[in-house]
C-alpha cells in the first residue's frame, strides 16, 4: 500500500499511535473549543433573528452541526468496517469500537436539540416524520454496534460482526438524507448542498460553518481519545504498555 | 442583556439546546481520560499485586 503516506502507516501501529496521538488530542480540543465557543457566541448573539422563526432558529447552529458529523461518523465507521475486512488492520477495528459512542451520543443529541426546536416552531417535540425517525433508526444502529462489542466474547469475530453491520446500516445514511425529498414531512428540505445552491443568507451562514468545522475537530479528538484508551486496555500484556504503566513514558 | 437571555420568548428552548450540547461534549471530552486514568491505576494495582 504505497499510497499510504508513511506518517499515517505509523499511525497504524498501536505502540507508535499511542505514544504520537496524545499532543494532536489536545490540539484538537483546543482548536475545537475555540471554534464552537466563537461560532456560538456568534450565531447567539450577533446574527438577527430569522423571518419566520424569530430567535428559535439559533439552535440551527448546535442542531446541525452535531446531526450532520454524527451521519459522517457512521460512514467513517462502514468505511472502517471495510478496511476492516479487506486488510484485517487492528486499528480499523479500534477506530469502530471508538467511533460508535461518540456517534451514539451526538445523534442523541440532534434528536433532542431538534426535539427542542420543534416547540416553539412545530408545536410539538415529536412527529413520526421519515427525517426523524430515520436519524432514530441511526441511534439504534450506533447502539447496535456498542452492544455488539461487548457481546461477542470472541474479539475476532465480534470486530467482523462490528463492520457487517456498519456496512449494512450504511444504507440508513442516505435515507436520512433523501428522507425530506422522498416523503411528505414536516422537516425542511437541506439548505446546503455540497454542489448545489445554499439556501440560507450569507448573513446566517459564517457561524454555521464554523460550528461544523468545531465539531468536526472536536469530534476527531473525542475519537482519537477513545482509541488511545482502547489500544492501552487491548495491549495491556506489552513492553511499551508495561512501561507507561510504571510511569516511563506519556 | 435581558433580550439575550429572553429572546422574545425563545430563550428557554435555545440556551436548553446549547446547554445540553455543551454537557454532551464536555462529557465526550473529559470521559476517555478519566477512563484511561482509571485502567492506568488498575493496572499499576495489579503490578503490585504480582
Amino acid at each position: 500500500m504505497k499510497f499510504i503516506p508513511t506518517w499515517l502507516h505509523r499511525l497504524a501501529s498501536p505502540q507508535h499511535f499511542f505514544g504520537d496521538i496524545k499532543s494532536w488530542i489536545m490540539w484538537l480540543y483546543v482548536l475545537g473549543t475555540i471554534g464552537f465557543l466563537v461560532g456560538s457566541v456568534w450565531g447567539l448573539a450577533f446574527v438577527p433573528p430569522e423571518r419566520y422563526q424569530g430567535d428559535s432558529f439559533r439552535i440551527l447552529y448546535v442542531h446541525a452541526p452535531i446531526a450532520h458529523v454524527a451521519q459522517l461518523i457512521y460512514i467513517s465507521i462502514a468505511v472502517a468496517g471495510v478496511v476492516h475486512l479487506v486488510w484485517k488492520l487492528k486499528m480499523a477495528d479500534v477506530y469502530m469500537s471508538a467511533a460508535a459512542p461518540v456517534g451514539c451520543w451526538l445523534t442523541a443529541l440532534a434528536l433532542a436539540s431538534g426535539m427542542i426546536w420543534g416547540m416553539p416552531t412545530w408545536g410539538t417535540a415529536w412527529v413520526w416524520d421519515a427525517r426523524i425517525v430515520s436519524t432514530l433508526i441511526l441511534l439504534f444502529l450506533f447502539f447496535g454496534l456498542i452492544v455488539l462489542r461487548r457481546v461477542v466474547p470472541n474479539p475476532t469475530r465480534a470486530a467482523t460482526a462490528l463492520s457487517i453491520l456498519a456496512i449494512v446500516g450504511a444504507i440508513n445514511i442516505p435515507i436520512i438524507k433523501y428522507s425530506v425529498e422522498w416523503f411528505e414531512t414536516l422537516h425542511q428540505p437541506a439548505s446546503i448542498e455540497l454542489f448545489g445552491d445554499i439556501a440560507i443568507a450569507p448573513v446566517f451562514l459564517t457561524p454555521l460553518f464554523i460550528n461544523i468545522a468545531s465539531i468536526y475537530v472536536l469530534a476527531a479528538g473525542f475519537i482519537l481519545a477513545n482509541m488511545r484508551y482502547l489500544v492501552v486496555e487491548r495491549n495491556a500484556s506489552m513492553t511499551w504498555i508495561q512501561g507507561w504503566i510504571r510511569g516511563q513514558s506519556q | 442583556m435581558m433580550e439575550l437571555l429572553t429572546m422574545d420568548g425563545h430563550g428557554i428552548y435555545v440556551w436548553s439546546a446549547y446547554i445540553l450540547t455543551t454537557c454532551v461534549l464536555l462529557g465526550l471530552g473529559i470521559y476517555p481520560f478519566i477512563r484511561l486514568s482509571r485502567l492506568k491505576q488498575r493496572y499499576q494495582e495489579d503490578n503490585e499485586l504480582k
